[in-house]
């Protein structure tokens, strides 16, 4: 019985999922409904579970829905899933949604990773939006990274963003390290 | 009712409530702080936070000697934080509990808390709380530059190295020098090691000048000259003594035979007692056959004991059956007892035959008793089965010392084996000595093979006191089936004192079994000692029945 109910949610979630992305991979609700396909836009709201009983009483199957939804996203379109990260929702679900965001790349995205870096109320997915950062290969990760260095968040998230800074090879990422030790005394 | 009646109820009361009153209380106490403390941590990971907070709150209230009350503490702050992310209340709590919390492991996360809080207040325009935290800030932010300094590490350029440096140049911060020295180490540059060295002999610090040895250490690698001159640099100067025993640590850990010759000069020459050990166990350390030679040189050659003596723990430990004869030897020979028995012990180490015949050539021949006795024990420790079993018996029924009998007695009470007890009853019923006799059934009864209880019982059956009472007495250091024995001998000898021995048996039992002989022990004639005794033996079994007993003995007229 628990088995055919959380089937069932996933279908739900996955329709949801799958007409949500129609816009963005080519298929037109119109293609299978027997109408000739005209060109018309599609307009797609942002991503929410808001009054979602799901995304609270079954964490796993929410993550399966963010992981879903992500996958058919396009690094464009992936803005449409940010206002999740503001929802009350479960941590763990939360950081699917910054995992699933993070394996995008783009201006938007690395915009959506500094401001959970610096201004998010988990310091657990503050930390992991600054590892998120360290790994994408977009021109201004440093300069992002450096930011959250010498940003007002926790230290344990200033101290991620030293170490990915590390782990970046860069002259910009050297020197903003040295520029820190300066403060030794 | 009789006033010689009252006052045996009334020392039966108060013994009752002596026996068990305190520990049930303390037992239920720590049971109902579990209990709460569990509800309350539920409420956390269901984030039912204004719940949370409040029974968290209230825990550490109530069972503030509890060692769960300053988590309960925190995760009261902590919940209040989640209830609102922008809260003074919250920044107020995680700043009182660093207060009156602070040795707590959680003080390091309540100051987090602090900074975090305090940050969101100045951007909702109540900056002061910033204020209250500057000092927290201050150290964040050496701790972040530091972790720089680690992360500096990783790029490992030149232009890195070279920030590095300078800040060891101009740091007035002790750790923080150490922990430059420390990121050195790591950077592959070979131009480092004069420097590291020159710190290890010039920086006015101890503990830098020992990361640097360390550091040094870290670089070297067997066979490396620019290192291993370092290193020996360092030795030879006239550093601190600490910082030269690094440095002989960090030649024996390298593994480099190179080194043997100068550790083993330092070993036998130098009048510094410290250093001079340090050499010898670093000699040990470096392994092999040119490092066993060294070692045997300087147990024959250097003037102090306490080398001498570390020479022979190295060579014990390095398990060469080439250094047993030297053992051996100086087991035999040293007019020092503790050589001796430190050559002795040695030998023990080595857990093979020819160390085990050597052994039992120190226990004929030994000229003290001290080290005869090492030798006993280090017989007793050795594995090697019935060859030591017989040389232990023999110990310990021959001879005329019997400290030494004793002593083999106890080598073989240490083996768990048929062969052992049965030795061991052998000498009980052989010897005429009360305090070998003795010593026989205290090792019977540490050993758990079968058998040991029914021996017992039959010696605490028999007609020497002072034997029935100590086989009586060892009977509780057995796993304590058969009772009805106990009760037996406790209804039917008359000497008190074996009485006494059998209701401690008894009371160690906690079982219902010994109850009746109990209850008419307290009932009939027997002195006031093994009443008392009887008493407390049924507070001890604590069971319902020996609470019925006891509590028909303070309810009973008459």
């Amino acid at each position: 019985m628990e088995r055919t109910r959380k089937f069932l949610a996933i279908a739900v979630v996955s329709g949801f999922a799958l007409i949500a992305a129609m816009p963005f991979i080519g298929i037109r609700p119109a293609d299978f409904i027997g109408y000739p396909a005209t060109e018309t836009t599609v307009e797609v709201s942002p991503v929410s579970f808001r009054g979602s009983i799901l995304a609270m009483d079954d964490p796993e199957l929410a993550k399966a829905a963010v992981y879903a939804l992500s996958n058919s996203l396009t690094d464009e379109t992936i803005s449409l899933m940010f206002p999740l990260m503001d929802e009350a929702l479960p941590l763990e679900v939360r950081k699917a949604v910054l995992y699933a965001v993070a394996n995008h790349e783009g201006d938007d995205v690395l915009a959506f990773l500094r401001r959970v870096a610096t201004e998010d109320n988990e310091v657990e997915l503050q930390k992991a939006a600054v590892y998120a950062i360290g790994n994408t290969d977009h021109a201004d990760a440093v300069r992002a990274l450096v930011e959250v260095m010498g940003s007002d968040a926790d230290a344990d998230v200033r101290k991620a963003a030293v170490y990915a800074l590390g782990n970046q090879d860069s002259d910009a990422a050297r020197e903003a390290l040295m520029g820190m030790i300066g403060n030794l005394k | 009712m009789n006033p010689n009646r009252m006052k045996k109820l009334l020392l039966l009361l108060a013994l009752v409530a002596g026996a068990l009153a305190p520990a049930a209380s303390h037992a239920q106490n720590n049971w109902d702080a579990e209990q709460a403390y569990a509800a309350a941590n539920a409420l956390v990971l269901d984030g039912k936070w204004s719940e949370a907070r409040s029974s968290m709150a209230d825990f550490a209230t109530r069972y503030k000697d509890s060692p769960r009350a300053d988590d309960a503490a925190f995760y009261a702050c902590y919940a209040r934080e989640k209830m609102d992310t922008v809260s003074p209340e919250a920044f107020t709590c995680f700043e009182s509990f660093r207060r009156t919390h602070a040795r707590s492991s959680f003080v390091d996360d309540a100051e987090s808390a602090m900074i975090r809080i305090a940050n969101r207040l100045a951007q909702a325009g109540q900056p002061e709380y910033q204020a209250r935290t500057k000092a927290l800030r201050e150290s964040d932010d050496e701790e972040i530059a530091l972790a720089a300094l680690y992360a500096l590490r990783n790029i490992g350029d030149a232009a890195a190295l070279e920030t590095v440096l300078a800040l060891y140049d101009r740091a007035d911060s002790e750790e923080v020098r150490k922990r430059v020295v420390y990121v050195l180490a790591d950077f592959d540059d070979p131009a480092l090691t004069p420097r590291l060295a020159r710190i290890a002999t010039t920086d006015t610090s101890i503990d830098v000048r020992k990361s640097a040895v360390y550091a040094i250490g870290n670089r070297h690698e067997s066979g490396d000259a620019a290192t291993r001159d370092a290193l020996m640099g360092i030795l030879r100067s006239d550093t601190d003594v600490e910082v030269r025993k690094a440095a002989l640590y960090a030649l024996g850990n390298s593994g480099d035979q190179a080194v043997v010759p100068l550790l083993a000069d330092i070993a036998s020459t130098n009048t510094n007692v410290e250093l001079a050990k340090a050499a010898t166990y670093a000699i040990a350390n470096v392994e092999g056959d040119a490092a066993a030679d060294a070692l045997t040189r300087i147990l024959g050659n250097a003037s102090n004991t306490e080398v001498r003596k570390a020479a022979l723990y190295a060579i014990g430990n390095m398990e060469s059956p080439a250094s047993i004869p030297i053992l051996e030897r100086t087991a035999l020979e040293s007019t020092d007892v503790e050589l001796a028995k430190a050559a002795t012990y040695a030998l023990g180490n080595q857990d093979s035959r020819p160390a085990g015949a050597a052994l039992a050539r120190v226990l004929e021949k030994g000229t003290s008793t001290e080290v005869r006795k090492a030798a006993l024990y280090a017989i007793g420790n050795n594995d090697d089965g019935t060859a030591s079993l017989d040389i232990l018996r023999r110990a310990a029924t021959s001879g005329s010392d019997v400290e030494l009998q004793k002593a083999a007695v106890y080598a073989i009470g240490n083996r768990e084996t048929k062969a052992a007890q049965d030795a061991l009853k052998t000498i009980f019923t052989s010897t005429s000595n009360t305090e070998i006799r003795r010593a026989s059934l205290y090792a019977v009864a540490n050993q758990e093979a079968a058998g040991t209880h029914d021996f017992l019982l039959e010696v605490a059956r028999g007609n020497d006191v002072e034997l029935a009472k100590t086989a009586m007495y060892a009977l509780r250091n057995t796993d304590s089936t058969g009772l009805t024995d106990v009760v037996r001998i406790l209804e039917s000898t008359p000497h008190d004192e074996v009485r006494r021995a059998a209701i401690h048996v008894l009371a160690d039992a906690e079982s219902d079994e010994a109850v009746d002989a109990l209850a008419k022990i307290i009932k009939g004639d027997a002195p006031a000692s093994v009443k008392t005794a009887a008493v407390q033996a049924l507070g001890n079994i604590g069971t319902e029945k020996a609470r019925a007993v006891l509590i028909e003995l303070l309810g009973s007229k008459d």
